[in-house]
């Protein structure tokens, strides 16, 4: 029997590495099969190195690497099947919340937030991510994974975009917009350029290229929908109100400034003049660069006037973030000015502060802004008319 | 001997019932039983065998132990409860499948029941 040298076990374990069998568990298994065969086979006068090359023919076809493919096949069959269960396991449970959080949502039961988030979560993170890896452990054209993979992830861009939307949360637009632009302008050519040689194939491409268009242009014609007529009209009528009322209480109480009036009624005539004209410059600031006209013009622009009331980035822009008098911080520090002079000098009139916390200043388009600020004014003068009249 | 496409399906079945009479057996050792067993008649591959072994010991159906020889190691395989479980299923599967054959190729008159 042939006794192994140890400068024989390490050539075989280099033959075996260098022809491509890097698991170690079956680079130790091999050596181990070839010494048997050796020590059971190999007569005494044959040299080993003359006998080793008989030995390991026997272990392949064509190279040794494919005892090593073919137990990696195996080792990921199993993950495969595994992958493949979770990818249906969240796509069903993503589908489920979602149609859930409709349902919540349309009939305006509480919890269809929380189960919007969930879905589109498992959606969009869970998901379509194993999309990805599933394409590309699928997909036997090196051209079709990537397009397939931009198209997923373009995918999950937009689901966040969505949930971003419903939640009211910043960017939503960026992220819906930017994804779907780049999927009809970039993935949906693509998608239809590759694997195109099968005749069948491209007929079924031709099809669900149609299908991608027809719904990805029909989702973009809607990031651009306004409000419906009947309800911008109802808001004209609304805030023409509101601003024909505070310049009647503005006046009415200018007038009443010749009457006799306390030292602390006439702190609060003035404190109410100047958030009120403070909030005029705000809103004609807002107007100017929305309408992009110059700011005496904007000073007198009633709502009803203003064209761009749907934009959605500027109130963020010139006012939420903004610094300087113009801002929400500033007014916001007027009004708890304002609040603690009323509850000093009017400590009976709780009802009067002005409750900025309530005020939808966040994230909304510029007539929901506009609106908020005549409110206040409209607030600030009817407490001055009130406070002053008794 | 029988030809790969013939003994593809049954190298699970072969292996796991093996393990269950023999207890712990390593690579070599199989092939070199089975040989024996069959008269050569099945000549298990190394290509074939290895590739299964370390599915079945992924799959948790066969556990391993190793022992050192100088500086080679050789790996016992070993069944697991899951294992066991497998191979009365797998002989049982091959049983009736082997039934169904010789119903179909007109060699016996009955069908298997599975």
């Amino acid at each position: 029997m042939h006794k192994f040298s140890e400068a024989e076990i390490d050539f075989i374990l280099d033959d075996l590495k260098a022809n491509g069998v890097v698991l170690e568990d079956l680079q130790n298994n091999l050596l181990d099969h070839i010494c048997c065969i050796v020590e059971e086979e190999k007569p005494d006068e044959v040299d080993f190195h003359v006998f080793y090359p008989t030995v390991i023919s026997r272990f392949f076809k064509h190279e040794l690497k494919e005892i090593q493919d073919e137990t990696e096949k195996l080792l990921t069959f199993k993950n495969y099947y595994a992958m493949k269960r979770t990818l249906k396991i969240s796509g069903f449970i993503s589908v489920g919340l979602l149609l859930f959080a409709s349902i919540l949502k349309t009939f305006h039961l509480p919890g269809a937030g929380f189960a919007y988030i969930l879905g589109a979560v498992f959606f969009s993170l869970l998901f379509l991510p194993l999309m990805i890896v599933f394409n590309f452990k699928n997909n036997s054209s090196k051209s079709e994974k990537w397009v397939y993979s931009l198209g997923f992830i373009l995918g999950i861009v937009a689901c966040m975009g969505v949930l971003f939307k419903i939640m009211h949360w910043p960017y939503a637009n960026i992220l819906m917009r930017g994804s779907t632009t780049l999927f009809i302008f970039g993935f949906i050519p693509l998608f239809l350029m590759t694997g195109n040689r099968d005749p069948e194939r491209r007929f079924n491409k031709i099809m669900t290229t149609v299908l991608m268009t027809a719904c990805a242009g029909m989702i973009y014609s809607l990031f651009n929908l306004g409000f419906s007529r009947s309800v911008t009209d109802s808001m004209d009528d609304l805030q023409q109100h509101i601003e024909s009322r505070t310049d009647d209480l503005r006046e009415s109480n200018q007038k009443a400034m010749l009457d006799s009036l306390s030292s602390e009624q006439l702190e609060l005539h003035n404190k109410t003049m100047a958030i009120t004209d403070q909030i005029d410059r705000i809103k004609a600031n807002l107007i100017s660069q929305a309408d992009n006209i110059p700011l005496e013009q904007a000073k007198s622009t009633k709502f009803i006037d203003v064209e761009q009331k749907s934009n959605t980035q500027l109130a963020t822009h010139h006012f939420v973030n903004a610094k300087g008098e113009l801002s929400k911080t500033e007014l916001i520090k007027a009004l708890d000015k304002y609040n603690s002079f009323l509850s000093e000098n009017f400590p009976k009139q709780k009802e009067l502060l002005i409750k900025h916390q309530n005020f939808q200043m966040e994230n909304s388009v510029l007539a929901v802004f506009l609106h908020e600020l005549n409110q206040l004014q409209y607030e600030l003068n009817q407490n001055e008319y009130m406070l002053t009249r008794n | 001997m029988y030809s790969s496409e013939l003994l593809k399906g049954t190298l699970k079945t072969i292996v796991l019932n093996l393990l269950k009479e023999k207890g712990k057996m390593y690579g070599y050792e199989i092939t070199q039983n089975v040989k024996e067993r069959t008269k050569g008649k099945i000549q298990i591959t190394e290509g074939a065998l290895y590739p299964t072994l370390h599915a079945l010991e992924k799959n948790g159906e066969v556990r391993t132990e190793t022992e050192y020889i100088g500086k080679r190691v050789r790996k016992y395989y070993i069944l697991t409860d899951q294992g066991t479980a497998a191979a009365a299923q797998k002989v049982n599967e091959f049983s009736d499948f082997v039934e169904t054959m010789k119903f179909l190729l007109n060699l016996e008159p009955t069908v298997g029941n599975a």
